[in-house]
């Protein structure tokens, strides 16, 4: 996995992080709760090629 | 290179969107304030020297009220000016409804007034219920327009992260 994409994930990390303190500080919980909800999801876009290709690693390793 | 100015400008109109809904909501904010402004000032030059509506109007000023052409069409209406262009353009220059409601009835009120104490109550009671309304709703709307900047900015350093 290359640098860039770890990075991306901190940022949208930070992201959501601010947007769910600014959230539920304006009294917005159940916005705030689906904001990182939102930031999972584009995460794990992000991350389910990488995803993939490790369980076609671990079949090719084991031969499976 | 293409790609990064894509994601600028995405991310630059991102930001801008939310400066564009803040600002709109500060915008009725200072609407709501001149209406208020209006009436008092109604009520103090009524009191004062009597003067007739026309005048009145005239010789009022609001920053918001001259921008939105408000007072304009005041100015060059007839004597029933206030509450004509309150039923026919109220929407645009009032977004919620139960002030904008206490306005039209104060102006379809303030014209039929024969005495100078009438008016002076009839101020009086619609300053007190536009300022009640106003301060149920004053917070949320100061929230909300905090919130879509903050977001805005979010949102667009969102998409700068998500496309770079």
């Amino acid at each position: 996995m290359d640098v860039n994409t770890v990075i991306k994930i901190a940022g949208v990390g930070i992201l959501v992080a601010v947007a769910c303190q600014v959230l539920s500080r304006a009294g917005r919980d159940e916005q705030s709760s689906l904001v990182s909800l939102a930031g999972v999801v584009v995460v794990l876009l992000i991350l389910v090629e990488k995803i993939g290709s490790l369980f076609s690693a671990v079949r090719s390793i084991f031969g499976l | 290179m293409l790609r990064i100015i894509g994601a600028l400008v995405l991310s630059a109109a991102a930001c801008l969107y939310g400066f564009f809904i803040s600002t709109g909501i500060k915008r009725k904010i200072a609407a709501e304030d001149g209406f208020l402004m209006l009436i008092t000032y109604i009520k103090i030059m009524i009191s004062a020297g009597n003067m007739p509506l026309n005048k009145i109007y005239s010789s009022f000023s609001d920053g918001e009220l001259e921008r939105n052409g408000f007072l304009n069409d005041l100015r060059n209406g007839g004597c029933n000016a206030f509450y004509e262009i309150m039923t026919k353009k109220g929407t645009e220059y009032i977004a919620d409804r139960e002030i904008r409601e206490l306005i039209v009835s104060f102006s379809g009120q303030i014209g039929a007034c024969p005495l100078a104490s009438d008016g002076v109550r009839l101020c009086e009671k619609y300053i007190s219920l536009v300022e009640n309304r106003i301060s149920g709703i004053r917070e949320n709307d100061k929230t909300r327009a905090l919130l879509s900047k903050k977001l805005g900015i979010i949102a667009g350093a969102f998409i700068l992260v998500m496309f770079i």
